[in-house]
């Protein structure tokens, strides 16, 4: 891969895009190359399912390969092209997981794991926290859930997460406040008896 | 109090680190002096330090996948798309530029013509007329009318047969005894004789079909006579012509020949 593609230090992106644009197929391994890891740890992050994941890495490029004579040269490529994956993640969450979430996540289940806490099971368990937490991300709503996932597991800085969603950087933090602060909420019961 | 307020939806973004200096400074501050904020920046770090728990996990995924293969694949799946949906839009494209704007008009004035002209047929072919000035190439008649039209031929049909008949049987009836032997032989009896036979094997459908009894029956005796005399024609004695003379005179041929002859012509159309 490394002999097929070329460097992204050395070839402006730009010019790139310019190329894949024009059907170019190197320019678009290239590509796909550069931001690949970043689709997918921003859709894994954001689903927590590896299938969902690399659908959305495909999808992704194959509407970055269809728009590429939408992009604005003066944005940033990566941010562009972020937007894009964030689109198609918060149009699979609606069609797909919005119900299943709603079935399968709640209350209870965080409830019962402290439940078993109290029994004197294995408490504290690595497992555990990660279960709870898993289960307070998907409780959030589609936004602050989309917009922890970009600062916390991609370490995005705010500028760039209020860039890729087209909202005020102040909004993005705002939402990310409410965002770890409903996990709090949530994770209270169980945080309770660790502190 | 009202400090708080404000630095609180901050305190997240102090956290990470991702705050210009001077809001930083000035939480760093309120933080030494508000042990309730103090308390809410480590509730919220706890929640983040449990958050990081799934970070291993998603760093452990993204580790495992074959990075190397993954943009082959997917510029052959994408590339693949494309070819599909170029070919899409081409034909899109073909549909637009003879669907757009700038030839509505001429749509327009077609589809206008095209429901004018089949107006004006409509109409034309209702009233039974074809347009003024111009003559028409194709008749269109009826079943009933081509019935009428055969009915009549097959009278006339019948009409010359019997006419034919008639002066070929009175030529004969006036033909003296010892002659008619040779009026058969002869070449205009034998010529007329065989067309009339032949005329009559055509016939017989017709009269048939047109249930003309009588013209049927008149058609067959004298149809009869004539075979036999033109089988006998080279045999024939005197006396047996005037035979045959004498029977034609009293069953009356020729006078029945007149009578249904007169009925046709009555009932001719």
């Amino acid at each position: 891969m490394q002999g097929q593609t070329i460097s992204a230090d050395i070839h402006n992106i730009s010019v790139l895009a310019e190329r894949a644009k024009h059907g170019d197929r190197e320019a678009f391994m290239t590509i796909t190359n550069m931001y690949q890891k970043n689709i997918f740890q921003l859709a894994y992050s954001f689903f927590q399912n590896r299938e969902d994941a690399l659908d959305i890495v495909q999808d992704t490029f194959l509407r970055v390969y269809k728009k590429l004579h939408h992009y604005e040269k003066d944005r940033s490529f990566k941010n562009w092209i972020l937007q894009i994956a964030k689109n198609l993640c918060i149009d699979r969450y609606r069609k797909n997981h919005k119900k299943h979430d709603q079935k399968s996540i709640g209350g209870t289940e965080i409830e019962e794991i402290h439940l078993t806490d109290e029994k004197g099971t294995e408490r504290n368990s690595n497992t555990d926290i990660k279960r709870i937490v898993s289960k307070c991300l998907k409780e959030l709503p589609e936004r602050q859930r989309m917009i922890f996932v970009m600062k916390h597991y991609n370490d995005l800085k705010y500028k760039d997460i209020a860039e890729t969603l087209g909202i005020a950087v102040g909004t993005v933090k705002s939402l990310n406040f409410k965002a770890v602060n409903k996990m709090r909420n949530l994770m209270n019961p169980y945080l309770g008896r660790q502190l | 109090m009202n400090d708080c307020k404000n630095i609180k939806k901050d305190l997240v973004a102090y956290i990470y680190n991702d705050i210009d200096e001077k809001k930083k400074s000035l939480i760093q501050k309120h933080l030494r002096s508000c042990p309730e904020c103090r308390r809410e920046v480590e509730e919220l770090k706890e929640v983040l330090l449990c958050a990081d728990t799934l970070k291993k996990d998603i760093e452990e995924t993204v580790e495992s996948e074959d990075w190397e293969a993954l943009p082959s694949r997917i510029a052959n799946h994408v590339f693949a798309q494309t070819k599909n949906h170029l070919k899409e839009n081409k034909f899109k494209r073909f549909l637009n530029s003879i669907f757009t704007v700038k030839l509505a008009p001429v749509y327009a004035a077609l589809l206008a013509g095209i429901v004018i002209g089949g107006v004006v047929t409509f109409m034309l072919l209702q009233s039974g007329k074809s347009p003024e000035g111009t003559s028409p190439t194709r008749f269109m008649v009826s079943k009933e009318f081509i019935e009428t039209m055969d009915v009549e031929m097959a009278r006339r049909e019948t009409l010359d047969y019997l006419e034919q008949s008639k002066y070929l049987l009175l030529d004969f009836v006036q033909t003296p005894p010892e002659k008619a032997a040779q009026y058969w032989r002869s070449d205009f009896v034998e010529a007329k004789t065989s067309e009339l036979l032949s005329k009559k094997k055509y016939m017989n459908q017709q009269l048939d079909k047109y249930h003309m009894a009588k013209a049927k029956a008149i058609c067959d005796q004298i149809e009869m006579l004539l075979r036999e005399l033109a089988r006998m024609s080279r045999d024939l004695t005197p006396a047996e012509g005037a035979r045959i003379q004498e029977l034609i005179e009293q069953r009356q041929l020729l006078l029945k020949i007149n009578i249904i002859k007169k009925e046709i012509q009555q009932s001719e159309v």
